[in-house]
């Protein structure tokens, strides 16, 4: 029997896991990334790209790529694409058949069935075009299970002493927020109340990071970085690599030596945050 | 072949019949009938003792086994030509099911192995790369000719280093857009270029034997109206 995949299909970025010795383990996908962009697009030769691969082509051919396509789950919504129509379903499916791919190459053989997570807020027709995107990609979805029920499985918090409780799940995404209140009782998980910000997530701390930079510079410098595209690129990067950073230390200087340059020479911009 | 005992409260059929008269433990058994293995002949087992009859049994009281097969502990069924069981059968394969997993967990380590090696050597070099990044940005900004000549001097010596561990540099500039090796972060409108052509580099990005460690981060010629 082949394995079982879990699939944690996001608006911004997917993941795809599968039970190791007791554990669960996130498969690497061809890349080498842990999560894979939930990004869908199509050369000029109708050549299918997803994933990072579509992501850096998404600004130069943003007519021909997709993202975020889970917002539409279970809409009439259709995506043109190298003058095709393509609903929902089909645009998750070409992720979830790269996730599958994935796992396939890692666990060298055929998987056939997979789990998939979807928002606790989902109505039945979202859950159903969620069903729909794995059969089309192939695979039997043996369970839709809610998002923060799975976050809960996965920190065995069914088991253990406290097996009857009330918890709160916290799910800070890239694009999107999601507070659950669940009750656990014997083995059964019931979502109480759900809520959150769908247009709020990781990016959002970046921009945060971005703007501060912005001003502090402005302040000292007298400039306005926010004009200059390439300076605010590569502010956007270390922004992010500090949000990263202050996952896991308290304190990070964010560094960016010839940042810009006025008639008096060039500018550095150096920040502790 | 198996020799069980029946079932205790089982009213089965007469389990000695004339098709079972092979068995002569004299113990109500459920053997299957027609078992060879008290003819030497045809056993190639290399103990001698064929007084037993039914080796692989199933009897789970090690009594009665004993009782059954008084050579139950020597006879390797295994290489016994009248005695293949679905039991043995089902541990052989069991056995090359293992081999195979091993199999699988040797080759999976020794490409763990070369990757971990690998990706130790990508995560030296791309600590590296900002550095050489801030080369490129000062180039931009130094006037003194003095001062520039030596910067480019020292940037070279880093690049002729990086050359020498396998690193190159992707040519990105002039050459159509590629997300293969380039990543778009802006597109531009300049009618001397061709459409999807890179016109400018924003981050230069490289190349770690055939594998590209980091894409270069680049401006995209798109012409209006297409």
């Amino acid at each position: 029997m082949g394995k079982i995949i879990g699939i944690d299909l996001g608006t911004t970025n997917s993941c795809v896991a599968v039970m190791e010795g007791g554990k669960a383990t996130v498969i690497p996908n061809a890349e080498g990334d842990r999560t894979t962009p939930s990004v869908v697009g199509f050369t000029k030769d109708g050549e299918r790209l997803v994933g990072k691969v579509a992501k850096r082509q998404a600004i130069a051919n943003h007519e021909n790529t997709v993202t975020s396509i889970k917002r539409e789950m279970g809409t009439d919504h259709k995506v043109k694409l190298n003058g095709k129509e393509y609903s929902a379903p089909e645009i998750s499916a070409m992720i979830l058949a790269k996730l599958k791919q994935d796992a396939e190459s890692y666990l060298g053989s055929k998987v056939t069935q997979a789990v998939i997570t979807v928002p606790a807020y989902f109505n039945d027709s979202q859950r159903q075009a969620t069903k729909d995107a794995g059969r089309i990609a192939g695979l039997e979805v043996l369970r839709i299970i809610n998002e923060p029920t799975a976050a809960a499985l996965a920190y065995g918090l069914d088991k253990g002493e406290n097996k009857n409780q009330k918890i709160l799940v916290y799910d800070l995404g890239s694009g999107t927020f999601d507070v659950s209140i669940l009750e656990i009782g014997d083995g059964v998980f019931e979502v109480l109340s759900t809520n959150g910000n769908t247009r709020l997530g990781g990016d959002d701390f970046d921009q945060r990071i971005i703007n501060l930079l912005v001003e502090e510079f402005k302040k000292s410098n007298d400039i306005d970085l926010s004009k200059d595209k390439l300076a605010m690129q590569r502010l956007k990067e270390a922004a992010e690599k500090a949000k990263i950073d202050l996952s896991s230390t308290p304190k990070t200087t964010i560094s960016l030596p010839f940042i810009t340059a006025d008639a008096s020479g060039p500018k550095h911009l150096e920040y502790d945050l | 072949m198996k020799h069980r005992l029946k079932p205790l409260g089982e009213d089965e059929k007469d389990l000695h019949s004339s098709e079972n008269s092979s068995c002569e433990c004299g113990q109500d058994c459920d053997c299957e009938p027609k078992c060879d293995c008290n003819d030497e002949n045809s056993c190639c087992c290399e103990n001698d003792n064929h007084e037993s009859k039914h080796c692989d049994c199933g009897c789970e009281d090690e009594e009665t086994k004993s009782e059954h097969c008084k050579h139950h502990t020597e006879h390797d069924h295994g290489k016994c030509c009248g005695h293949s069981s679905s039991k043995e059968e089902e541990y052989l394969n069991m056995a090359r099911v293992i081999q195979a997993d091993f199999d699988n967990f040797r080759k999976k380590s020794y490409e763990q192995i070369l990757q971990a090696r690998r990706e130790g050597e990508i995560q030296a070099i791309e600590t590296f790369l900002p550095a050489l990044d801030a080369f490129s940005e000062a180039k931009k900004m130094i006037t003194d000719e003095k001062i520039l000549q030596g910067i480019e001097m020292v940037e070279k010596k880093i690049l002729e280093a990086l050359e020498i561990l396998g690193v190159e540099k992707i040519e990105a500039v002039g050459k159509p857009f590629d997300h293969n090796l380039h990543n778009a972060i802006a597109t531009c409108n300049d009618d001397s270029l061709d459409d999807d052509v890179v016109q400018a580099e924003y981050q230069a990005g490289y190349k770690f034997k055939d594998k590209v460690i980091r894409y270069s981060q680049v401006i995209v010629n798109k012409k209006e109206g297409k």
